[in-house]
């Protein structure tokens, strides 16, 4: 089944929730709605479910319009953020109650509610009332009440918020295995980056009732569109910049955020974009900084000896001071001051020795910078205009995904490899992994 | 009767919007804050032989005014707001997430009506038929109002302990006070052991 949002507006005692919101969850699609709180995820997830009743546009599940059609009739699972677990029936009672509302016969009841028990390894339990369990034992419970009537699509508001992190892994991990066995269509709405890496299929970002961008996890991390995206995925460094000269190769652009005491120049990888507008802002992502002292600066300005190499385009080097750091697990995340404006980075543990108040060097090569073009984007990069085609992308980077059940097929362009596109499961998930690592030591 | 009544209205304004809500509220709530005696006048006059109300219910052959019905309705009127309040808070009490929870499981509207919130405003429910049953026990004026004082006919306990105070015949009115007080306590009692059983899976 696919799910089908057109030009939906809802407003509730005069504020704006949705405002022309278009949505579209392909069938056996796992897609992470990703939104800051307020945004109107909930409200999305309603609709679709029949819950609410939209002021303005149209609902679709599998090409039928369903705006009439009352919740009990959709054939939906909802997963509740507070779980909404019957306290007056036990675990078995509350898996069972769908089924036993639809009118199946009990032994079929029986046979199928104490499969799903099993599965999620909480069978032992299934005389207990809710509130004898644990967060992660109600939260397996709720799944299993929404799976157990083998609905067509499955909706989820944040159901994982009150777990702890190694909780909040093992489950996605069950989930994700779960869906991907049963292709069903589903739609996860957080606002946690690390959920979205580690589940979806495609994320799409919710901002003041509008999809700001739709994309996998990688686009959205680490190619993010818009001002909004880039913030709210950690990739807090917003450049505002004057074009000032494109060469062959790269574009030199003058930096004038205002808090900044004087401007100062920087070379990014030539985009299409440069060559249409003056002004555009950039964003710099934090785990591709490097921070040098004084001696480590000059050694990377002096002239190279290999060849080739003097055409290559120069790193950017820009005088700061740290103002302070902090561990993370594998990384120390540092915030730097450029002369009035704040720069954050993700800097390697191994690599980091610096104290408070030392001046340091900043460094980071033109590709890490990336331009946030302003629109909101739906289109795959491949096929967008401000998408420079002619930049080299290492090996392995998903250029491009359309879901298929059982099998996710990838473009990947120029990896040095074969250019033809299936991957398998295992791949895709590797890729997750390393996306994963990226968006877990960038939450600040 | 009550019962019948009180718990579908109380579902209504605990879960429904609708034009006018707030007004009948008020009206349900308005038995509460009247004396009883004006609420027995009231009754007397809206359903009385003269009024259109009074002339409707004697042609199908409901006599309120001076009979035991009257009694009936009276205490009908005056305890039943009671459970109405009572049962009303006990669903309002009931978490929205887990009506909806039970709609998009499948459960049509009576479904989840009486498996899910009856279940959960149990002890509301309880409560409320407790203080209803009391009220109704102990109530004099309204019921003497429309039903009358006729002995042996129209005459309450309640009633009848004062008449024969009144008149003089005070261990009687003694004898009927301390049936009254032992039949009330038994009452309270069993209502109160069946309220608690239902806390025992309230969580």
């Amino acid at each position: 089944m696919s799910i089908a949002l057109r030009d939906i507006s809802k407003n509730y005692r005069g504020r704006t929730v949705l405002n022309n919101l278009n949505l579209t969850v392909c069938q056996g699609e796992f897609q992470v709605l990703l939104g800051p709180s307020g945004s109107g995820k909930t409200t999305i997830l309603s609709l679709i479910a029949g819950l609410v009743r939209q002021d303005e546009g149209t609902v679709f599940i599998n090409d039928r319009e369903v705006s009439g059609v009352p919740p009990e009739k959709r054939r939906i699972g909802f997963v509740f953020q507070d779980y909404a677990l019957f306290p007056h029936l036990t675990v078995f009672g509350n898996a069972a109650y769908g089924l036993k509302a639809r009118g199946v016969k009990w032994s079929t009841i029986n046979r199928t509610v104490n499969h799903y028990l099993h599965r999620m390894g909480i069978a032992s339990e299934k005389d207990k009332f809710p509130h004898q369990l644990s967060g992660g034992q109600r939260q397996r419970v709720a799944l299993i009440r929404a799976l157990v009537t083998e609905p067509d699509i499955l909706l989820m508001d944040e159901p994982m918020s009150s777990l702890d992190a190694p909780a909040r892994e093992r489950i996605g991990d069950e989930l994700r295995n779960i869906q991907h066995t049963m292709q069903l269509t589903t739609l996860y709405v957080t606002h946690n980056q690390s959920e979205a890496t580690l589940l979806g299929d495609r994320v799409s970002v919710l901002n003041h009732g509008r999809i700001e961008q739709i994309g996998t996890a990688d686009e959205i991390f680490h190619h993010p569109r818009t001002e909004f995206v880039s913030r709210f995925v950690g990739a807090k460094n917003i450049f505002k910049t004057e074009v000032i000269e494109i060469r062959e190769h790269e574009a030199i652009l003058k930096v004038n955020n205002e808090e900044l005491h004087q401007p100062f120049q920087l070379s990014a990888a030539r985009y299409p974009i440069f060559e249409k507008v003056k002004e555009i802002l950039l964003c710099l992502h934090p785990e591709k900084i490097r921070i040098k002292n004084e001696q480590q600066a000059i050694a990377m300005t002096m002239p190279r000896t290999r060849a080739g190499a003097d055409s290559s385009p120069p790193m950017n080097m820009i005088a700061g001071k740290i103002i302070h750091s902090i561990p993370g697990l594998m990384s120390v995340r540092v915030t730097i001051d450029l002369g009035g404006m704040e720069l954050y980075a993700i800097i390697p543990e191994v690599s980091f020795h610096f104290r408070p108040s030392e001046r340091v060097w900043v460094c980071f090569t033109p590709d890490a910078l990336h331009p946030l073009c302003g629109k909101s984007c739906k289109d795959p990069m491949s096929q967008r205009k401000c998408f420079n085609h002619e930049r080299t992308i290492n090996a392995g980077t998903i250029s491009k995904i359309s879901i298929n059940p059982g099998i996710i097929n990838a473009g990947i362009i120029n990896a040095g490899a074969t250019n033809e596109g299936a991957i398998t499961h295992e791949r895709y998930n590797r890729h997750h992994l390393e996306g994963r690592r990226a968006v877990g030591s960038r939450l600040f | 009767m009550a019962l019948c009544l009180g718990i579908p209205m109380a579902y209504l304004l605990a879960t429904t919007q609708f034009r006018g809500k707030e007004i009948l509220d008020t009206l349900i709530d308005l038995p509460i804050v009247l004396p009883p005696l004006v609420a027995g006048l009231a009754l007397l006059i809206l359903l009385g032989g003269n009024s259109p109300a009074g002339n409707f219910l004697t042609r199908h052959g409901l006599d309120l005014v001076f009979s035991k019905k009257g009694i009936i309705m009276a205490q009908l009127f005056v305890s039943a707001p009671f459970l109405i309040k009572s049962s009303r808070q006990a669903f309002e009490s009931i978490s929205e997430n887990i009506m909806k929870a039970s709609s998009t499981l499948g459960a049509s509207k009576f479904y989840t009506f009486k498996n899910v919130s009856l279940p959960l405003a149990k002890n509301g429910i309880y409560a409320g038929m407790v203080m209803t049953w009391a009220r109704a026990l102990g109530e004099f004026g309204a019921t003497s109002m429309v039903a009358g004082c006729i002995p042996f006919r129209t005459q309450t306990m309640t009633i009848a302990i004062y008449m024969n105070a009144m008149s003089g015949k005070l261990s009687s009115s003694i004898a009927v006070a301390l049936l009254l007080t032992i039949f009330s306590f038994t009452s309270l009692l069993i209502f109160k052991s069946r309220a608690n059983k239902g806390l025992g899976i309230r969580c």
